[in-house]
């Protein structure tokens, strides 16, 4: 019952107040600067790190980032900061 | 670091390496606990992290339970800031005492001064009672504007005055105020003489001058006339400078018993408590038959803080009587001054004493009796009403 509320209401916010989704609640939010670092929002978890390649599962797949000389900048709960130089990113949706 | 925060300088920090853990489980396991963590980085066999002191006992449960090794890259922050300062507590204290020292140095007053007055010493006074001097405490002192208030009430005589207190100095601006113009009394009057004499200049200002030089005048005659030849009244001003005569009669002694120090003395320490001195050096009891005491006192005080205590050295002095005898002629020199100091004290300033003449002395009964004659300058004029005003013209 409350998840068919509150994604009820998810869409009367979209609709008719015009709020992005994003800011919403659960669903997860990347942000890419200058090929150099990568913001992820409302992550799930991390699965490899390396300086080479890091594997973070979130709501609706995994993302894959390679790169080289990779690393976290700072880890907080809904906050993952990746920081070196990012070549690839890679997205595999959960079937 | 890359980054300083001052929340996590405060909790405190360590950066460590995690040896053994290939499958990372470690970091997993912390991102999946949410603890916050920062500048993660990974190299072939190990990787660092950052991590708040308060979370570390989490890492350490975890490297005891999956065998992990951790290293310890480095410490920060003021926990072990302060553990390293226990070790160094002259350091400490040293860095205390600077601070203490520092802001007991400048709750002092230190420097006073003052501008815009030439009684400086007045203003200083007026600041004194305000405890407003170099050495004074700040806090004792009220505000600036307060101050301000409390010394328009203190010197009559300026009309504004400016207090600023900047960090330890104090800097007092005064606008004195200018008097008005005394107005000039315009009242008829005459200027008489006050003493006989014979009149040796007459400087008058107004008024008709009624008297030549070298005459001589008594007591009320009038010397500037108030009253001119057409019949008006006016305040009659001026300087009437004459030679007046007085006797002077004296007695002088010839031997004269003078208290001599012989040059022995004994000193003693006192300690004022109150009002009560204790002996405290200089047991030794005078054997003097004639002596003289002085006592010197020094208050005791830390800093501005006075003590009610005294440092009280008192010395006797051994003294004996001398008797001098004064040759008369000595004598004589010095009754001459004393009779032209007793006629200065009789008239008034600016006087001169043109010649002196003993005209009797003798001696009897070790005194000398003398009789001195001095002609003296000086000016006799003195304001009196006129006993008929007619009417005044200004």
């Amino acid at each position: 019952m409350k998840p068919t509320v509150r994604k009820w209401a998810q869409r009367m916010a979209e609709e008719w107040l015009e709020v992005p989704s994003t800011t919403l609640g659960a669903s997860s939010r990347m942000v890419i600067s200058s090929m150099n670092r990568a913001v992820i929002e409302n992550f799930h978890e991390l699965l490899t790190f390396s300086s080479e390649q890091m594997r973070i599962r979130v709501k609706d797949g995994i993302i894959t980032i390679s790169g080289h000389g990779l690393f976290i900048r700072s880890v907080v709960p809904e906050e993952l900061v990746v920081e070196g130089a990012i070549i690839q990113i890679h997205f595999s949706v959960n079937s | 670091m890359a980054f300083f925060r001052l929340s996590e300088w405060i909790k405190g920090y360590v950066e460590m390496e995690v040896w053994n853990d290939p499958e990372q489980e470690l970091l997993k396991k912390m991102v999946a606990d949410k603890v916050y963590l920062w500048d993660v980085r990974s190299s072939d066999a190990t990787y660092t992290l950052n991590v708040l002191l308060p979370d570390l006992h989490l890492a350490l449960e975890l490297a005891r339970c999956m065998r992990f090794k951790l290293r310890f890259s480095e410490k920060k922050g003021l926990p072990f800031w302060l553990v390293h300062a226990r070790k160094r507590k002259v350091f400490l204290f040293g860095a205390a005492f600077f601070v203490v020292g520092l802001y007991m140095l400048s709750s002092f007053i230190w420097r006073v001064e003052i501008s815009g007055t030439n009684e400086i010493e007045e203003v200083a006074n007026a600041l004194e009672k305000l405890n407003i001097y170099p050495g004074s405490l700040l806090y004792r002192v009220l505000e600036q504007d307060d101050v301000q208030l409390a010394l328009l009430e203190q010197l009559p005589n300026i009309s504004w005055v400016g207090v600023k207190i900047q960090g330890t100095s104090v800097f007092v601006r005064i606008i004195p105020k200018i008097a008005p113009a005394e107005r000039k009394a315009n009242h008829p009057q005459n200027i008489v003489a006050s003493v006989p004499g014979v009149v040796a200049t007459v400087l008058a200002n107004n008024g008709k001058v009624s008297v030549k030089q070298g005459e001589y005048v008594t007591p009320g005659t009038v010397l500037i006339s108030g009253e001119l030849d057409n019949g008006q009244a006016v305040h009659a001003d001026g300087k009437v400078q004459a030679i007046v005569w007085y006797r002077t009669e004296l007695k002088l002694p010839l031997e004269r018993v003078n208290d001599q120090y012989t040059g022995q003395f004994i000193r003693h320490d006192y300690l004022v408590i109150g009002n009560m001195p204790i002996l405290l050096w200089g047991f030794a009891h005078p054997p003097y038959r004639l002596s003289h005491t002085t006592s010197v006192d020094e208050t005791l005080h830390i800093g501005p803080v006075h003590l009610p205590l005294t440092w009280r050295i008192s010395t006797v002095y051994e003294v004996q009587k001398v008797t001098t005898a004064l040759p008369s002629a000595k004598a004589m020199a010095s009754g001459l001054r004393f009779a032209t100091s007793e006629v200065m004290r009789m008239t008034p300033d600016g006087s001169k004493v043109i010649r002196q003449n003993i005209l009797q002395h003798k001696l009897e009964h070790g005194n000398l009796y003398m009789t001195v004659w001095s002609e003296v300058l000086q000016d006799i004029g003195k304001p009196q009403g006129m006993p008929s005003v007619k009417k005044v013209v200004s």
